[in-house]
């Protein structure tokens, strides 16, 4: 059967991607290999009762523009906010993160005196250059080294924005996309425990530590969200996160596409040098003069293609690619609430993200072990209760907990990946919460253990990299995913690519995909429909 | 030249006094002299030079001054003649290698080949890039016609290295030596060698990105006219400090000894007048040029009355954490031929043998502790009595969590040590003294915040347009007249003598 294009990956990206074409008119296929839609935008029931967001966990980044575009919320999404969070140290104390104003200067002045009006300093440097980069979110990243109209006239958009910030913001903008989140935070903030709850969000799905330079702007990488208007805020899908990616594929489907699962791509057929379908691994072939990777460039250029049909320069850039993922995942089903060292059951604080440790240093000391093909010793851990504001996902008085954790390798120093090994890699991260939860440990009633290579054999994800590859300079805009190569346009004729590997990076924000959508369309000769909200 | 104690009771006046006679000191003051101002340079120590000077110098391995200077003054006239460029000699690993320019031995052909590859393309990215080393940073806004020349002549030499060049300078500029060298020729002792050139004197470990910048900064360096290499003097250090004095007093440049400044003097106006000296005397110019470090400058000599309260929080988060201690060790006998591999006694010695070793020693020294196996550098010289190696190593914190107690030092002394007796057997057995100089110890001789070798990072954040910080860059600092001629101030630190040359420049331009 032939199609007008064929999106490979019903992930969070290719869905996005193919609801943009499918609403432009063009007959639209999805190759997706689970069962199951989502890629890593899931939710999964794996013990009766229970539904695990069991990759990503928590919303914020994806984008406005695309969740009216595409009616996501008719679709069934709802997105509430967490409350507030916590970091509970060695000694007993803790320090409360809030959504509320007020209660959160009160908590930082309570930590140090100077610290209130500090966060105020940083939340307000924070959103500044959130307002700065969100634009360049949705918009092609442009080649400096081509003299195309339209990279020259990209590239004078962002020097004209980047001169309007003024010489101050400027400065402040050049430290804040190059240094350590650390470094950064310690301009502002004094207390160890506060710089701590901020920090994780500089390394998360890192391979990088607090005190590596080039780690504030992942930070800012995760604040450039917003829930129902509220910059930087976080929140639950209700339902988990397949939610996300099950209103897109209902979206995908009331404009007409047609979405096929349980078989993968064996390989992307090419004809006379450009695109001409795909080839699954059951037997079947699709075809159509626009094809559409979802999946990481690794796989779709390395795994699923001949190397001789690509330039060298390309698959030099591709196999340089890196991944290195960092992270793993435990998802656990618990007999009720457990209940936290010095703080009330019904405290704000515990419905959000919830941390162990006493300073950056900590995390630092847990990338170290990374470093040498370990996983932490003492992880760093972002741990959450969805089940407290959407009950949904757990039976009546039990609990779900999230924890995501950092830093575990995808190749250990000593070894292959065995069952023993991740039962104790599992037992370092339940024993760190259970230092302020004494009861966390006896409510374990069922858990699922997620290494990087768990990760990248069920989702895809090479290397079990959660943003398609790292976000480090070398590998962000026009460097991502190879230069020369960062419009979503790959060296084949009509195979574009639209997952996270390219421009603006990962996270469940849905900008890499519409960005694809946009080029596709434009190479069509038509506009990204992004209604009123363009 | 005099040297301290008929310091003036009442004002001298001058038309500049330059604050410091480090190499970029003396070169800022001879400039200035040059041009006719009447100049006078203050000198805190014993000896001219900064860290060249002395009888024990801190940088025993300049990279060297840019040749451009050292032609305008007339260096040549003055006596400095340099030896050939320095090889390096890198010890620890399985085997030793050579490494002369682009040419390495003791390795695989591949790897031959591809460091080949790698020197080339660094090279062409540093002369690209070098050419912002002799003029002021351009200032993205609110700068003049020159400010624009120059980000378009930046512009134009990046785009003239062609379009491969270019994609790939863009990349890599923010990344890591680490990457670099994985990408191409594999972690050993060369990629550890090439880690040390990239981390030297910061607070930066192989796998932070920022280091292929500090690398390009080193390869931008020509000693002895050799594009990316060090070379030495002829008749060491203390000829290049000498032929800096002669030209400095040619040009009727007066230098004093001995003279510590205690205070910047400024009028009402906000406009600086002179220095009073720690002495109690005084010393009148409506120009003062410092070549200590930005926060000695600014928050001591200057002082924050003279400051709004963001400009002294910009100075306090200036990252300026000092990683590197010195240990001279005077030896009994000449360094044994058999561990030089070809190279000569006086070449470059690294003991780094691979990248992740240079990333454990700085994991201890991030959290404040000591390495157990410091990486060093280091070089054989003759002394009168016999000879020396004069070994640099890192990291060894500023800050360290002990403090620099007895123990602490006898700690860093034992394990540099047992690094260089296990890359040259018998190194320690011909020990007959040793002066261990930690960074607290550079901190207090030399008037550098933190005992930092560069006055500050070498980091893109505290680079350009935002070195020291922003809002004192282009060495004009926030006080009528006052002007920053050190290493704290563009383009940065080791020995180029870029930041004074230009200092001087700022002031010609927009004094006359």
């Amino acid at each position: 059967m032939t199609y007008d294009a064929i999106v490979v990956g019903a992930g969070h990206n290719g869905l996005t991607t193919a609801c943009f074409l499918a609403k432009a008119g063009l007959r639209t296929l999805i190759i997706e290999k689970n069962d199951y839609v989502g890629g890593a935008a899931v939710s999964l029931s794996l013990t009766p009762g229970w539904t695990y967001s069991n990759c990503s966990y928590v919303c914020s980044l994806l984008r406005p523009e695309i969740i009216r575009a595409l009616e996501l919320p008719k679709y069934g999404l709802q997105v509430i906010p967490y409350e507030g969070g916590a970091t509970f140290n060695s000694e007993g104390e803790y320090f409360n993160y809030s959504s509320d104003w007020e209660q959160l200067r009160r908590e930082f002045a309570r930590h140090d005196p100077a610290d209130a009006e500090g966060y105020q300093q940083f939340s307000l440097a924070v959103s500044r250059q959130c307002k700065f980069i969100k634009p360049l979110l949705m918009r092609m990243a442009p080649d400096p080294t081509s003299f195309n109209p339209r990279d020259i006239g990209e590239l004078l958009y962002l020097g004209k924005r980047f001169h309007d910030l003024g010489e101050r913001e400027m400065a402040e903008t050049v430290r804040f996309w190059t240094m350590s989140v650390a470094e950064y935070l310690d301009q502002y903030i004094k207390s160890n425990m506060a710089k701590a709850h901020i920090a994780g969000s500089g390394i998360i799905g890192t391979g990088l530590g607090p005190y590596s330079p080039g780690t504030a702007y992942v930070l800012l990488h995760h604040y450039m969200g917003e829930v129902d208007g509220e910059i930087g805020a976080w929140g639950f899908a209700r339902g988990g996160m397949g939610s996300i990616t099950k209103a897109m594929a209902a979206s995908f489907e009331a404009s007409g596409g047609v979405i096929k699962k349980g078989s993968g791509v064996e390989q992307f057929i090419t004809r006379d040098g450009r695109i001409a379908g795909v080839a699954l691994e059951n037997g079947d072939e699709h075809y159509a003069e626009t094809v559409v990777s979802g999946m990481d460039v690794r796989r779709t250029f390395l795994n699923h293609m001949d190397e001789k049909e690509l330039p060298t320069d390309f698959i030099k850039g591709v196999k340089r690619y890196r991944f290195r993922g960092s992270s793993g995942k435990l998802n656990i089903a618990l007999d009720g609430m457990p209940t936290f060292n010095g703080v009330s059951p019904t405290s704000n604080c515990l419905r959000g993200d919830l941390h162990f440790m006493d300073d950056m240093a900590f995390i630092e000391r847990a990338y170290d072990d990374w470093k040498e093909g370990r996983w932490s010793a003492e992880p760093y851990v972002d741990f959450l209760i969805p089940t407290q504001i959407d009950p949904t996902m757990a039976p009546p008085g039990k609990h779900y907990a999230t924890v995501f954790v950092q830093y575990v390798p995808y190749e250990l120093a000593d070894g292959p990946w065995d069952d023993e090994k991740r039962e104790a890699f599992a037992e370092s991260v339940i024993s760190k919460i259970a230092e302020s939860s004494p009861d966390f440990r006896d409510l374990i009633v069922h858990k699922e253990v997620r290494t990087p290579l768990d990760i990248e054999n069920e989702v895809g994800l090479s290397e079990g990299n959660i943003f398609m590859g790292e976000l480090t300079f070398d590998q962000l805009l026009f460097n991502r995913p190879v230069p020369g190569y960062a419009q979503y346009r790959s060296p084949i004729k009509g195979l574009y690519m639209c997952g996270s590997s390219t421009h603006p990076g990962g996270g469940v924000m849905g900008a890499p995909g519409a960005n694809a959508a946009r080029e596709i369309l434009r190479d069509k000769g038509r506009k990204l429909d992004l209604g009123a909200a363009a | 030249m005099t040297t301290g104690g008929n310091t003036p009771t009442n004002a001298d006046r001058y038309d500049a006094i330059v604050i410091g006679a480090g190499h970029n000191g003396l070169i800022a003051a001879t400039r200035l002299a040059k041009f006719g101002k009447r100049v006078l340079v203050l000198e805190a120590r014993s000896a001219a030079g900064g860290m060249l000077g002395g009888d024990r110098p801190l940088a025993t391995l300049p990279f060297g001054l840019r040749p451009e200077i050292e032609a305008a003054l007339g260096l040549a006239q003055f006596g400095l003649r340099y030896e050939k460029p320095l090889n390096t000699i890198a010890l620890g690993g399985a085997a030793p290698i050579l490494i002369d320019g682009a040419h390495v031995d003791g390795v695989e052909k591949a790897v031959q080949s591809a460091y080949g590859d790698l020197h080339g393309q660094l090279t062409r990215y540093a002369s690209a890039l070098g050419g912002m080393l002799l003029q002021p940073p351009p200032r993205f806004r609110d700068g003049d016609r020159q400010d624009a020349f120059g980000l378009a002549k930046l512009g134009l030499a990046i785009r003239g290295l062609g379009k491969t060049d270019m994609r790939e300078l863009l990349r890599i500029i923010l990344s890591n030596v680490w990457d670099l060298s994985e990408d191409t020729i594999g972690d050993g002792p060369l990629a550890g060698a090439l880690a040390m050139d990239a981390t030297l004197g910061s607070a930066m470990a192989p796998r932070s990105p920022g280091t292929v910048l500090s690398l390009l900064y080193r390869m931008a360096a020509r000693g002895a006219g050799a594009p990316g290499r060090r070379a030495l003097p002829k008749g060491g250090t203390a000829a290049l400090v000498d032929a800096l004095t002669k030209a400095a007093t040619a040009a009727d440049v007066e230098i004093r000894l001995n003279t510590p400044v205690s205070k910047i003097l400024v009028s009402d106006k906000d406009s600086v007048e002179g220095v009073t000296l720690q002495d109690g005397g005084e010393a009148r110019a409506p120009l003062v040029l410092s070549n200590a470090a930005p926060r000695t400058t600014l928050i001591d000599l200057l002082g924050v009355d003279h400051l709004d309260s963001e400009m002294v929080r910009r100075i306090r988060n200036m990252a300026t954490r000092g990683m590197v201690a010195r240990i001279d060790f005077e030896l009994s006998e000449p360094p044994d031929e058999n561990v030089l591999v070809g190279g000569n006694k006086h070449d470059r010695i690294v003991i780094a043998p691979d990248m992740r070793y240079v990333e454990r020693a700085f994991n201890a020294a991030k959290y404040g502790d000591l390495p157990p196996r410091p990486a060093l550098e280091g070089i054989f010289s003759e002394t009168p009595s016999g000879w020396r190696f004069s070994a640099t190593a890192q990291y060894a914190p500023h800050d360290v969590n002990s403090g620099w107690t007895t123990d602490t030092r006898a700690t860093l002394e034992a394990s540099v040590t047992s690094v260089l007796d296990d890359a040259m057997p018998g190194f320690a057995s011909n020990i007959t003294d040793q002066t261990l100089t930690t960074p607290n110890d550079i901190e207090a001789a030399y008037a550098v915040t933190g005992g930092h070798w560069h006055h500050g990072e070498l980091r893109i954040d505290q680079m350009l347009m935002v070195r020291p910080f922003h809002g004192a860059s282009q060495y004009n600092m926030p006080v009528n007249g006052l002007y920053l001629c050190g290493a704290g101030a563009h383009p940065g630190g080791d020995i180029s003598g870029a930041p004074g040359w230009n200092a001087a420049g700022r002031i010609l331009k927009e004094r006359g």
